[in-house]
């Protein structure tokens, strides 16, 4: 890569075996980071890896199987993330247990009544309380650096209610929610909390091919790329509590353009719909 | 008989030993409704239906010791409901482990999400968020079948969904929020609804402690839930689906139109127009 501008800095990827996950930990590892590649699928993560470490050269990636829920196996990457590469700068929670588990998912969607409550819970596990655990375990290391970055992945504001699909969008509403509390947490740290989202149905296994949807009408999962490697880097210093929508994203555009195109604040904050207060 | 417009319904009400529950469950069996009361403490529930039936008359209510997030006795709630009161036609989703788990004083005291035990921050999730799913999954054959329901769900303030300091309790809450949205949808054409009923701020309950310094009197009375959870639960909101209400801007003396305006909007953050991107072909079809 011509640019490698995020040398020096180590992320962790969680759900990096595929998907966006996957191009995210390419990108990142081209523009000069090292990436420790998380997933549960061991084969699907060597392969994954493979692909990063040629986008970034020899070392920069290290696949590393975890279960994003389990706490000892969390603290235990963390540990041997920082010992083998000397710092963890961001965390990308991006592992997530999709609507594809839900059989007729897209083409004859379950009502919420039909769901199975195993499936329900393990959303409610991984989407939400995995990306709290990871960033529990990995905010003190970046927080004694004085520099760091939590990058969440939810998804479209109106896809949290998308029926048929479980507790995926719940989850997802959870997780925007708090991204919000991550960052007024970090305030004041050097860390930042926001959230990176496609935008829209995505060309990964989260979709389908029984959806009926041309393949290649969906969002490409590289458009993750440009957003996650900016969001990385010290040009986004500062920028905390904001959600950005990667098929926004351009790269041609004048930095606060883009920002002011792709992004928005996090959560629902626009919504004048305040808590009412004995002092109001 | 003219003020018991609820005779002849059977509500179930979960966390109803306390707060905002026992003030519906009040409220409810007030206007005619048998209530069966479900909560964790078999004590407090028993306070509970005391006064509960002081508010609706001997035999209205029945307790029902039950963890939401326990599938089995989540179904035996039910059933039990059912072999009492021969049905039920309302569900109420308000239990919830609440801030104080986390912190006495959300105000000044906050901790941090990375200094908060996970397990209590799981537990939290899973009583808030998949605790009404459960209980909403067991009872909705019920309700359909019957054709005629209500599923009104507790959230928050949208803006306390995240508020720093409070663990999973807002996160969690937002998921219920979303989920109702799902439940709404998922109920077209059946005669049973789902909405979300919240208080509008903090209330007196033990979810805010002294700790915080409020002047208790100041705080949203649960009592205020009473008036909103009646009507929601009457036939005049049979057409009242996807819908949250504050219950705080609640004002009966205002038309039902006007009242809807003031205290209602749609449930979640549907009003925001920064939605996802769909491929043209997906936006023609009619999901």
């Amino acid at each position: 890569m011509t640019d490698r501008i995020l040398e020096g800095k180590t992320v962790l990827m969680t759900g990096a075996g595929r998907g966006m996950g996957r191009m995210m930990s390419i990108a990142l590892a081209s523009a000069g980071a090292k990436v420790a590649m998380i997933d549960i699928d061991e084969d699907v993560l060597a392969e994954a890896a493979k692909d990063a470490e040629n986008a970034g050269g020899q070392g920069s990636v290290k696949p590393m199987v975890c279960d994003v829920t389990d706490a000892d196996r969390a603290k235990a990457t963390a540990e041997e993330i920082v010992s083998t590469f000397g710092s963890l700068d961001m965390l990308v929670n991006d592992a997530v247990v999709g609507p594809e588990r839900i059989s007729g998912f897209f083409v004859k969607p379950s009502k919420f009544w039909e769901l199975g409550d195993d499936l329900w819970n393990a959303m409610l596990r991984v989407n939400i309380f995995g990306p709290q655990l990871m960033a529990k375990t990995c905010a003190p290391y970046m927080i004694q650096r004085g520099w760091g970055r939590i990058v969440n992945v939810t998804t479209s504001l109106d896809t949290m209610y998308l029926s048929g699909a479980g507790a995926y969008g719940p989850t997802k509403a959870a997780l925007e929610a708090h991204t919000s509390i991550m960052s007024q947490d970090l305030d004041g740290t050097g860390v930042t909390a926001n959230i990176l989202i496609p935008g829209g149905p995505v060309n990964t296994r989260m979709i389908p091919d029984a959806s009926g949807i041309a393949r290649e009408k969906l969002i490409q999962p590289d458009v993750m790329q440009k957003p996650i490697t900016w969001l990385a880097s010290d040009d986004s210093d500062g920028i905390t509590n904001m959600r950005f929508i990667a098929a926004l994203w351009d790269d041609a555009l004048p930095h606060e353009e883009r920002i002011e195109r792709a992004g928005a604040p996090v959560a629902w904050a626009q919504i004048p719909s305040k808590s009412i207060y004995p002092d109001d | 008989m003219t003020d018991r417009p609820l005779e002849g319904r059977t509500a179930i009400i979960t966390g109803a030993g306390r707060g905002l529950g026992k003030s519906m469950s009040e409220g409810l069996a007030a206007q005619g409704a048998r209530i069966a009361l479900i909560d964790l403490e078999e004590d407090v529930l028993a306070a509970a239906v005391a006064d509960v039936e002081a508010a609706g008359g001997q035999g209205c209510a029945l307790a029902i010791p039950t963890d939401v997030t326990d599938t089995d006795r989540a179904q035996a709630a039910i059933d039990r409901t059912i072999e009492a009161f021969g049905g039920f036609d309302i569900l109420i989703n308000d239990a919830a482990m609440g801030p104080q788990f986390f912190t006495d004083n959300f105000v000044a005291d906050t901790p941090k999400f990375w200094e908060v035990d996970p397990d209590l921050w799981y537990r939290v999730l899973t009583v808030n968020a998949y605790g009404p799913q459960l209980m909403a999954t067991v009872a909705t054959p019920h309700l359909v079948e019957r054709g005629w329901g209500r599923i009104i769900n507790v959230t928050t303030s949208l803006d306390t969904m995240y508020l720093k300091g409070c663990g999973s309790y807002g996160p969690s809450k937002a998921a219920l929020e979303a989920n109702t949205r799902i439940m709404s949808q998922d109920l077209v054409g059946t005669g049973v609804t789902a909405n979300v009923l919240i208080p509008g701020g903090p209330a007196n309950t033990r979810m805010i402690p002294e700790a915080t310094g409020f002047d208790r009197d100041e705080l949203v009375q649960p009592e205020a839930m009473r008036p909103p959870v009646c009507w929601l639960c009457s036939a005049d909101a049979d057409d009242i689906n996807g819908m949250r209400f504050i219950a705080s801007l609640w004002d009966e003396d205002l038309s039902r139109d006007e009242r809807i305006a003031m205290a209602g909007a749609p449930t979640a953050w549907a009003q925001i127009e920064a939605l996802g991107q769909r491929p043209r072909d997906w936006a023609q079809t009619d999901r």
